[in-house]
């Protein structure tokens, strides 16, 4: 019951929102996605008392294929649930900032991507998957492209086509082993996990899967969309893609690679992980080179999402464990940060390193909340960052030393640019002393103050979300384990 | 005997079609296109028993079509200059495709089941006489005869409505609605 | 008695129609346009309600005539199309002379298309198919004082004819070799024979040149650009959507012994299609012309689905052209608007029309979304169960290449989109005026096109119809 309400919701929403008068479609908005989180974390209480019964919901949607609305929530899918209903709210109030033309519409498809992305996280069958996976392709385009800055027109039609192009070989895959399927075919997730493949197959669904994923992640080299689509983006926009948008594809990594094809991951994972790695060392030397603020985010992103990835496609206990936390704790830091260079381009019209300066000393909250994100971003110790990281490194470590070697200058590279971009930023000279700033304000302090406090809990203890993924990641590894040995066993 | 009668209108019939194509005067070609129908309707007499389309071929198609067609070519005045030249790669690739066209068909006939057809003529053998067509068309074939009726019909009504001229002409397309 | 009447109720309840408005004519020669259109359109959805109710099955006159369940669900998709572009050509209508003769030529095209569909020998086929193609001439010529449209008239009566002419010498062949032209029984005497297979190649291209599948598709732009917009929405839903029906029954039954041959064939075709569609849309300047070639790819798609030569094939095919109805008809339906009220198909008339137009501007793109198949809108479900029909087969090189004719289109479909709402326009269209019945037509398709995609229902009810190959 609880999965169809957080799905219904949305859509219940996106109605009021068109029905409402457009001066309160914010405040609607905002409610909306608070309910929505209320719930979640209701979700999360069940799940600690393991009471699964409420998280499920199937019923039969197309008979003629055997097509269900399956969704429910296991350990992964409640994180990623968990973290889109918490950022929801905060990227909703971060829009508060600027003025929106037609906000009835925005928050509408606002309220339609929260619904896509819900429904990808919860769906266990993989049409509906593939449904909700691109309906998030929709809203965010036009919030965009509408709402986005110069040059947001092809900037997005590009992002668009390439990414509905990666997620159209993934439904040819997803058809292909309906197909396989035995007895009356069905699009069960679960029931894809039993299938036996032959090698040659597994290696061109591993591709057709692996394409649709890296291209929404994006690994390189198909990254190439996405840091002009952050820039072009509005604020809100931007925080979507890179706090939610791009979890899909690493949890369709893990949902569908390692247990469906385990044995066509064997074969590519080098390969594969190769990628990652160029994308990790890649991203963060061109960040280190940005004068953007939200450029050099942007790719810091894809140096993060790179090495998360590469977490995935190591397949094992630890790898997957730091995936999935650092999932989260990547849509937090990311969100958050974005969240104070829209501050700092609010408060001096300017997101630009070389007419930055000195911000800490005119803006003394922001320069510490700043700090404490930062510090997360980088995975020092006691923050969020550091076990998400380290559990990543851990098991590529496992996989290959070197690969996890490698993937430890993004630790490196990681402080080097971040604190450039502190030191440039926030201390130093001011250059603009015209300019007369106010501090955070008091609402974006009850939203930033929150987020910097997961941070530091998550860091601490991050128990509170290991625990919860820990059983589940077990057992795809055992789907994965008993696949690769029936396979063998032929 | 009557086979010999077959090769002779069939050779003759070739021959007015060939004319037909070769004739530089588009009047000659139409002349020879209804001695062409002519040895068609020939055929369905003679040959298959058919009087009824025989006729109704020589009525139709010799008569009332190339008339109408001759009348068309007389009124626009065409003669054999008028003839637009064709460049030879035109010729060539034509005479090309042509002829893969008949020679899949004579291969297709070479291997077809004659005997098929041959039962499927004489089972329909007596349909070409009048009375058996009528008895046919008003009880078996009577749902096409409507049908057909119904076409016609339509077509009278969509040929008067090109013909008459539309008085509201000036305002389409160009101003808003009042 | 009674029972007969029941079987051919869709065409009686039009020979119905019809006459009335022969009569009519007659006998009020001064009606107002308005007054006629209220009849004619009240009429039509009568007619359309009637669809649904004393539906029977079984065959009449010795054979010739069939229907059932599948067949009258078909008609009824056909009378919901008929009704919504009648709906969204009043606005056009009301100017016109001859309001009487389009509806009579329309009517008539609907009835031949009746008589295809139930048609159960190759004689009521061909009749049928004559019936629903003729009296097009003269309505692509509708717009009389312009040079386009007869131009239009002319290139599809050509193609027409030439079209009935292969599927002439193609029945002709066919009968040489059976000696019936019974569907039953053709598909018990067809062995495969060389002559039978060049009768099918005949057959096939003048299927082709009806639904426009590449390489017979070159009459299909110039005559949806000179056509008055409703006759070409008319051509490219109504008569598409009809001629696939039969070619699917009559691949599906007649010419079943050789479905290894034209297995292939379709395949070919197909592929061709969706290409050649795609490629050519992308460079249009002329909405109209855009959308022959959107059309034409989105043939390509159904002839995937059709290749599939299965029970989900049929179902799939059907429900696709369902959608393509709403899909297709939403798009036109605007571009009727603006057309009668403007005089303007270019895409670059469209710039910014979103700002004048906010809600045109939205049914046109939800319209194309569907037509691109985007989820969650019902085409992309079309496009899926298509896909999946055509999967069954176990080719996935075409449905990969049908996969990457999906993001060109996509391409294309976005470009329309992209101009309407984000580009600017020094010379921006009016706000302009929907009334009632524009407005009814539009608001159909919109619910079709986001609830049919949701409530799968519609497909497992017509897959439950449709026969088992």
């Amino acid at each position: 019951m609880i999965a169809i309400t957080l799905l219904l919701l949305p859509v219940i929403f996106a109605i009021i929102l068109l029905l409402a008068p457009a001066a309160s479609s914010r405040r609607i908005a905002l409610i909306g996605s608070i309910i929505s989180f209320s719930i979640t974390a209701f979700a999360y209480s069940q799940y600690l008392q393991e009471d699964f019964t409420k998280l499920n919901f199937d019923v039969s949607w197309a008979s003629a294929f055997g097509i269900r609305f399956n969704i429910g929530m296991d350990g992964i899918s409640l994180i990623l649930v968990l973290l889109t209903a918490l950022l929801y709210p905060v990227i909703i109030a971060s829009t508060s900032r600027t003025v929106i033309s037609n906000p009835k519409a925005f928050y509408s498809l606002m309220m339609l991507m929260q619904l896509g992305l819900m429904g990808v996280f919860m769906a266990k069958d993989a049409f509906l998957f593939y449904v909700f996976y691109e309906l998030t392709l929709i809203p965010v385009y036009f919030i965009c492209a509408v709402w986005g800055g110069d040059r947001s027109i092809p900037i997005t039609l590009k992002f668009f086509i390439y990414t509905l192009a990666g997620s159209l070989l993934m439904l040819i895959a997803i058809i292909y082993l309906y197909f396989k399927t035995p007895g009356s075919h069905t699009f069960d997730i679960q029931a894809f996990y039993q299938l036996t493949l032959t090698p040659v197959e597994q290696g061109w669904i591993f591709w057709a899967f692996f394409l649709a994923f890296a291209v929404k992640i994006p690994i390189f080299p198909f990254h190439s969309w996405q840091p002009d689509t952050y820039t072009v983006s509005p604020m809100a926009g931007t925080m979507l893609l890179a706090g939610l948008m791009l979890k899909m594809g690493i949890y369709g990594l893990i949902r569908f690679i390692l247990p469906i094809v385990p044995l066509g991951l064997e074969d590519w994972v080098d390969f594969a992980m190769v990628l990652c790695i160029i994308g990790i060392v890649y991203a963060s030397l061109i960040a280190w080179q940005q004068q953007d603020l939200k450029r050099l985010i942007a790719y810091s992103s894809i140096a993060h999402v790179g090495l998360i990835a590469a977490g995935v496609l190591a397949a094992n206990t630890a790898g997957l464990q730091g995936a999935i936390i650092q999932m989260f704790n990547h849509g937090i830091n990311v969100v958050a940060l974005f969240f104070m260079i829209d501050i700092i381009e609010n408060r001096y019209g300017t997101r630009w390193m070389d007419e930055l300066g000195g911000i800490a000393g005119q803006m003394k909250k922001l320069g510490v909340l700043f700090m404490i994100v930062m510090l997360g971003s980088i995975g020092l110790p006691l923050t969020n960052g550091f076990v998400g990281e380290f559990l990543l490194l851990m098991g590529m470590y496992v996989f290959n030393p070197w690969a996890a070697a490698f993937a430890g200058l993004t630790l490196i590279l990681g402080a080097v640019y971040m604190f450039r971009l502190y030191r440039n930023v926030f201390l130093g000279e001011v250059k603009d002393h015209k300019m007369t700033t106010s501090d955070v304000a008091g609402w974006e302090g009850f939203i930033l103050i929150p987020l910097c406090a997961i941070v530091i809990v998550i860091g601490i203890f991050p128990s509170i979300l290991l625990n919860v993924s820990e059983q589940p990641v077990q057992q795809l590894l055992q789907f994965m384990n008993d696949h690769k040995s029936g396979v063998s066993g032929l | 005997m009557l086979t010999s009668a077959f090769y002779f209108i069939a050779f003759v019939t070739i021959f007015f079609a060939i004319m037909v194509v070769v004739s530089k005067n588009p009047i000659h070609s139409v002349l020879y296109l209804v001695l062409t129908f002519f040895c068609i309707s020939a055929n369905y007499i003679f040959m298959l028993d058919a009087t009824f389309v025989g006729m109704v071929n020589v009525i139709v198609y010799a008569g009332a079509i190339m008339v109408l067609f001759l009348y068309v070519l007389m009124m626009m005045n065409l003669n054999a200059i008028a003839e637009q030249k064709r460049s030879v790669l035109f010729k060539i690739s034509a005479a090309v495709t042509g002829g893969m066209l008949l020679l899949v068909l004579v291969a297709a006939l070479k291997d077809a089941n004659l005997q098929i057809q041959g039962s499927a003529l004489e089972a329909e053998q007596r349909i070409g006489s009048i009375k058996v067509l009528g008895y046919v068309l008003y009880s078996k074939y009577q749902l096409p005869f409507e049908v057909a009726s119904i076409l016609f019909l339509v077509a009278m009504i969509g040929a008067v409505v090109l013909g008459k001229k539309d008085n509201s002409t000036k305002t389409i397309g160009i101003e808003p609605v009042k | 008695m009674n029972e007969a009447l029941l079987l051919m109720k869709p065409e009686l309840i039009v020979t119905v129609i019809i006459f009335i408005l022969l009569i009519l004519h007659v006998a009020r020669e001064n009606s107002s346009p308005a007054y006629l259109l209220n009849l004619i359109n009240g009429l039509l959805f009568i007619n359309f309600l009637c669809g649904f109710f004393f539906n029977r099955e079984g065959t009449l006159f010795g054979d010739m005539y069939v229907t059932n369940g599948l067949i009258v669900l078909e008609k009824n998709i056909l009378n919901l199309g008929m009704l919504l572009i009648s709906l969204q050509a009043t606005d056009w209508l009301k100017k016109k002379d001859f309001i009487v003769e389009f509806y009579v030529l329309l009517l008539t095209t609907l009835l031949g298309m009746f008589f295809m569909l139930s048609s159960n020998n190759l004689l009521m086929f061909y009749l049928g198919l004559e019936l629903s193609s003729i009296p097009l001439a003269a309505l692509a010529n509708f717009e009389l004082e312009k040079r386009k449209s007869s131009e239009a008239a002319m290139k599809f009566i050509m193609s027409s004819a030439f079209s009935s002419g292969l599927l002439l010498f193609g029945i002709s062949m066919l009968y040489g070799t059976t000696g019936t032209l019974n569907f039953a029984q053709l598909a018990m005497l067809i062995d495969g024979n060389p002559l039978q297979l060049f009768s099918f190649i005949l057959l096939l291209a003048g299927f082709g040149f009806k639904i426009s599948a590449v390489p017979f598709h070159l009459w299909t732009a110039d005559v949806y650009e000179g056509s008055p917009v409703a006759v070409t929405s008319y051509l490219s839903v109504i008569s598409k959507g009809a001629i696939l029906f039969v070619m699917a029954s009559v691949l599906f039954t007649v010419f079943k012994p050789l479905v290894e041959t034209w297995y292939n064939m379709l395949y070919l075709l197909a592929v061709l299609t969706m290409i050649i569609g795609n490629l050519f849309a992308i460079r249009q300047q002329n909405l109209k012309r855009f959308l022959a070639f959107s059309s034409i790819a989105q043939v390509g798609f159904i002839l995937i689905g059709m290749s599939g030569s299965s029970q989900e094939a049929t179902a799939s095919v059907i429900y696709f052209v369902l959608i393509y109805v709403f899909s297709n008809l939403g798009a036109f339906g605007v571009i009727a608007l603006v057309s009668a009220q403007t005089g303007k198909e270019e895409i670059d008339d469209y710039k910014g029309f979103y700002l004048s137009n906010p809600m045109l501007a939205l049914v046109m793109t939800l319209s194309l979304f569907s037509l691109a198949g985007i989820p969650p809108t019902a085409g992309f479900f079309g496009k899926f169960f298509l896909l999946m029909a055509g999967a069954g087969k176990g080719n996935f090189v075409l449905i990969t290449i049908a996969a990457l004719n999906m993001v060109i289109s996509l391409y294309y479909y976005l470009r329309i989109v992209k101009v309407m709402f984000m580009e600017k326009n020094e010379t921006p269209m009016e706000k302009l005026q929907i009334s009632l019945f524009p407005r009814i037509s539009l608001l159909t398709c919109m619910a079709g096109i986001i609830l049919i995609g949701f409530t799968t229902l519609l497909y497992d009810y017509i897959f439950s119809l449709s026969t088992s190959f």
